[in-house]
């Protein structure tokens, strides 16, 4: 799988499958994962999409198998919408549809703000609130812990919140192992400039077909926090799951993507 | 996407697409595309099967992306049959199913008969007889034309048959082209020694669960014809698609797929969790 040099000479990896019948023309979809992830996540969602579109899954600058950021890093939402519009006119792509889940779902809803020429339709898994009320103190204990223990350590300590009770211990295990790999220098900017950014502003500047996923059991945003920013979108749609995670995509794989699938179908038209 | 060296003449280009949970060891299926075709062939089989298996497609020797074979090249399902041990050897994958179309289909035949140890289970969709029927006429008829017309010639004017009479023509229009870009000097060494290959000494040497899935009005085997050899393979299972074409394989994918998956899952012991 390929690399994407972005301007300022750091390497962007992604995915790109596509099992679509080759004498058509699909749809492209761009999948935005979480922190302390990358493109793999997408696992049971590629599969599913790629019979009917184009799907498209970057690892983000300092994720993955992209470069990874210096502590000193200057991040910007601005700066992660770049790098996909990059990557979407390297691929010659004027309009695609975008997915986001947790933080993937906070950037993907200020992509489709600043860029709205390019999302034909909006997929919101589990994502916060966009303002999170929490954030000064969210950053500091997320680093605290970083600095002191470690990436794993951190992620590990919230997994069954992440994850639900009821994912196998395997998966679990898994999981931790995947996101502890992550690198720590990413963090230090990502956490207080992008993981917690005030993106309000943003979401009332939405205004594509818009779908939002939430699970009713989920720490990370009630039903009613997800409710409040979404609502603010015109004729969007709410879709609560039921489950204790706050990583729906993940724990309800099929159940989420089948849904986006069928969202994006019907919006197909008016692209 | 990789290739690996085979022997000094043959680079061979492969694709793995792997979308099973993360933590699970899966079973590995091993998919061989037909006469003039490459791995890109099976675009409807990959997202369905690789949600529960790892799914492995060479491009066969002498086709797509892998080095080309000379004329005089010295065809043989032993050679075949090795150049898809070595791929497997080299993925540390010691036992897999197998799934091939068309005279991929004859391969595959071929090869669950030499190495009965290595396959869990063998599927074949729309794929000649053990015994094609006029064989030396037809290769010798085939060869003239190749070699006058071409291959996008010959491809054109068999799609109807190929694809059936009911599949877009626009998908017919890719289709020739896709196999239009085969090499010359490999399709003529193919077709005399494995496009019509008499794998009738194979037939009773396989041993393995198999599923033969063949259309009601394929122009390159009856109905009969197909139960004929699948019969003889103890316990196998054969399923009729009603459709005239004789690659179901593509034509009737939305079939084949998934009964080919349920028969994969029968005969796969559940996927271990890795330690």
């Amino acid at each position: 799988m390929p690399h994407l040099k972005l301007p300022d000479g750091c390497q962007q990896f992604y995915q790109d499958h596509n099992f679509t019948d080759p004498w058509t023309r699909p749809e492209a979809v761009l999948l935005m994962h979480g922190n302390f992830e990358s493109s793999d996540a997408w696992y049971r969602w590629a599969p599913l999409l790629a019979r009917e579109m184009r799907v498209l899954c970057p690892d983000m600058r300092g994720f993955g198998a992209s470069t990874p950021m210096p502590r000193d890093f200057k991040w910007s939402l601005d700066l992660i919408v770049d790098d996909f519009s990059n990557l979407l006119d390297h691929l010659g792509i004027a309009k695609c549809h975008v997915v986001g889940a947790k933080i993937g779902g906070t950037i993907a809803r200020v992509f489709a703000a600043r860029r709205p020429e390019r999302v034909s339709t909006l997929t919101v898994v589990s994502s916060p609130p966009g303002t999170r009320a929490d954030a000064a103190a969210g950053v500091a204990a997320r680093l605290g812990t970083i600095e002191k223990e470690g990436v794993e350590h951190w992620v590990r300590k919230n997994m069954v919140q992440r994850l639900g009770k009821s994912f196998p211990a395997e998966g679990t295990e898994w999981w931790g192992r995947y996101m502890g790999r992550s690198a720590a220098s990413t963090q230090f900017g990502f956490a207080p400039l992008i993981s917690f950014a005030d993106i309000t502003p943003d979401i009332r500047r939405i205004r594509c077909p818009t779908l939002v996923m939430t699970a009713d059991g989920s720490a990370l945003a009630s039903v009613e926090a997800t409710r409040e920013w979404q609502s603010l979108i015109p004729g969007s749609e709410l879709h609560v799951l039921k489950g204790d995670s706050y990583h729906p995509a993940i724990t309800h794989a099929e159940e989420c993507a089948n849904a986006a699938l069928e969202f994006m179908r019907k919006h197909a038209a008016t692209t | 996407m990789p290739t690996l060296q085979i022997d000094s003449g043959l680079e061979m280009f492969y694709q793995v697409d792997n979308f099973t949970d993360p933590w699970t060891k899966p079973k590995t299926v091993l998919l061989l595309h037909g006469n003039s075709e490459s791995g890109d062939a099976w675009f409807a089989w990959v997202p369905e099967l690789a949600r529960d298996f790892r799914v492995v497609r060479p491009d066969m020797r002498g086709f797509g992306r892998s080095t080309p074979m000379a004329r005089d090249f010295k065809w043989s399902l032993d050679v075949l049959s090795d150049d898809f041990i070595r791929l497997m050897d080299e993925l540390k994958i010691e036992r897999f199913h197998v799934v091939g179309a068309k005279i991929g289909g004859t391969i595959a035949r071929g090869f669950a008969a030499r190495y009965p140890d290595r396959i869990l289970s063998l599927s074949v969709v729309g794929s000649p007889a053990a015994l094609r029927p006029q064989a030396e006429t037809k290769v010798a008829a085939m060869t003239e034309l190749f070699e006058k017309h071409g291959i996008e010639h010959w491809a054109r004017t068999t799609m109807d048959k190929r694809l059936g009479t009911r599949f877009p023509q626009e998908a017919k229009d890719w289709w020739t082209k896709f196999m239009a870009r085969t090499s010359l000097s490999s399709q003529l060494g193919f077709i005399p020694a494995i496009g019509y290959a008499d794998i009738r000494a194979d037939i009773p040497k396989i041993r393995c669960p198999t599923f033969v899935i063949t259309t009601e009005e394929s122009d390159v085997a009856s109905v009969e014809q197909t139960r004929e050899w699948q019969s003889a393979i103890p316990g196998s299972e054969l399923m009729v698609v009603k459709n005239d074409s004789y690659h179901p394989a593509i034509s009737a994918a939305r079939e084949c797929v998934p009964a080919v998956r349920a028969f994969l899952h029968k005969h796969s012991e559940r996927a271990q969790p890795l330690s």
